[in-house]
């Protein structure tokens, strides 16, 4: 609950922030591929990603922000024999049920490649921050729950499309990567985000206007 | 007139998402047998190949789990038949003899069978705070303003057995005059012990410690 918390009051200093320049909101959903050490675990796309960012323009060309997106992998497994389980000689027949959930709460500083079309607004951006990470391994009645906190980051590259100078869809690929913790190895994750983005507040239209 | 039209679009996309969201968290219910574990472990460097008798008690020992002894659920030896004699059928199919008068025959190894069971209580735990603003009438008003849901919590127990059989050395004469024997080969079969299927479910997780240890 704690999260959910910190993601209120980022929002609503972000809101706040937006009284004074033009602030904006993005809703998104989309797959994500886990890479890495995450595929190591789960080796399964995700649908079940979600992302909320708000934040504001500095300048024409600048916005910094705050997200927070969800990203729950899940694979079950069939009734199989694992051996030599850790090097052991011991051997286990059962099945596996696998939870990774990624809760990312970034700071986001985003730069819009300026076009002559501020229609059209392709963007590169980064995020930083702390990763909640929750992982659950069920085996028969079993269930083996690590929860953690890695600090990560991701590049990103993505467009928005302004159908007018409060609405706009918007798509994005990022990188996600966290480093490793005392508990868990490290996250990492290509993630696709179809999202809506709504802007508000501010005296100057810095994204629309020229 | 347009942008009030995207608006109520991105509104209701919105909405959708989190319907879609909300109902995609995956929660797949598993039959009862599908939580059956079988674990076998044996000592690598044993010579397996050199047994050609065995000797089995008639009765499966009950134990008590030491690390739960609030809970432990004695096993009434209800499966004792189910799993000694399918134990028998399969240490047969390896050629083993099964020894019954130990002054004609020395056996190579002894298999124990005991059994444990133990009750597991878990908590679904409900926090208030996500019921705050959804019964905003009970308790009734106190003098702020104020109310909210009291946490509750709902219990449920399930039983956990385990079968475990252990195969000992018979032929080391040194390992017999300590304390501790050594073992050699183990299973164990684990799993809840709810349905109406169990003395299947114990054959097949008996077949099964059989399948997975091919050096036997």
């Amino acid at each position: 609950m704690k999260k959910i918390r910190y993601v209120f009051i980022v929002v609503f200093l972000l809101m706040t922030a937006s009284l004074f320049a033009q602030g904006y909101f993005l809703i998104g959903y989309g797959p994500s591929i886990p890479m890495g050490k995450s595929s190591d675990f789960i080796d399964k796309t995700s649908w079940r990603t979600f992302n909320v960012e708000a934040g504001a323009f500095v300048t024409k060309n600048l916005s910094v922000g705050a997200a927070f997106s969800w990203y729950g992998s899940y694979k079950s497994y069939p009734y199989q024999t694992y051996e030599n389980i850790q090097g052991t000689t011991i051997t286990i027949t059962g099945r596996q049920w696998r939870y990774d959930n990624l809760y990312p709460l970034v700071a986001v500083v985003k730069y819009y490649i300026p076009l002559k079309n501020m229609d059209f607004r392709p963007y590169i951006g980064v995020g930083l921050g702390p990763y909640f990470v929750n992982r659950s391994l069920d085996f028969g009645v079993y269930s083996l729950t690590e929860h953690s906190t890695q600090f990560g980051f991701y590049p990103q590259l993505g467009f928005s499309y302004w159908f007018n100078s409060g609405f706009a869809l918007s798509l994005d690929g990022k990188y996600n990567y966290s480093l490793e913790s005392k508990d868990l190895s490290a996250h990492s994750n290509i993630a696709i985000n179809l999202g809506v983005v709504w802007k508000f507040g501010g005296k100057q239209d810095f994204t629309f206007t020229e | 007139m347009r942008k009030l039209q995207l608006s109520i679009l991105g509104f209701i996309t919105t909405l959708a998402m989190m319907v879609v969201l909300a109902g995609c968290y995956p929660d797949e219910s598993a039959s009862v047998d599908e939580l059956d574990i079988v674990l076998t472990n044996y000592d690598s460097t044993y010579n397996f190949g050199g047994i050609t008798a065995y000797i089995m008690p008639d009765t499966v020992i009950a134990i008590l789990d030491p690390d739960n002894p609030d809970n432990n659920f004695e096993y009434k030896h209800t499966y004792d038949s189910v799993i000694l004699s399918e134990l028998d059928k399969q240490f047969g199919l390896l050629d083993y003899d099964r020894v019954t008068d130990t002054l004609t025959t020395k056996p190579d190894v002894g298999v124990l069978v005991s059994a444990v069971s133990t009750t597991y209580v878990g908590y679904y735990y409900y926090d208030w705070y996500y019921y705050w603003g959804w019964y905003p009438y009970w308790p009734p008003y106190y003098g702020s303003g104020y109310s909210y849901y009291y946490p509750w919590a709902t219990t449920y127990n399930y039983q956990v057995g385990t079968v475990i059989v252990t195969m000992i050395d018979l032929k080391s004469n040194a390992a017999i005059q300590t304390d501790s024997v050594s073992v050699v080969w183990m299973g164990a079969i684990n799993g809840l012990v709810e349905g109406s299927n169990i003395q299947t479910r114990i054959k097949n997780g008996i077949d099964q410690m059989f399948i997975q240890s091919p050096y036997l």
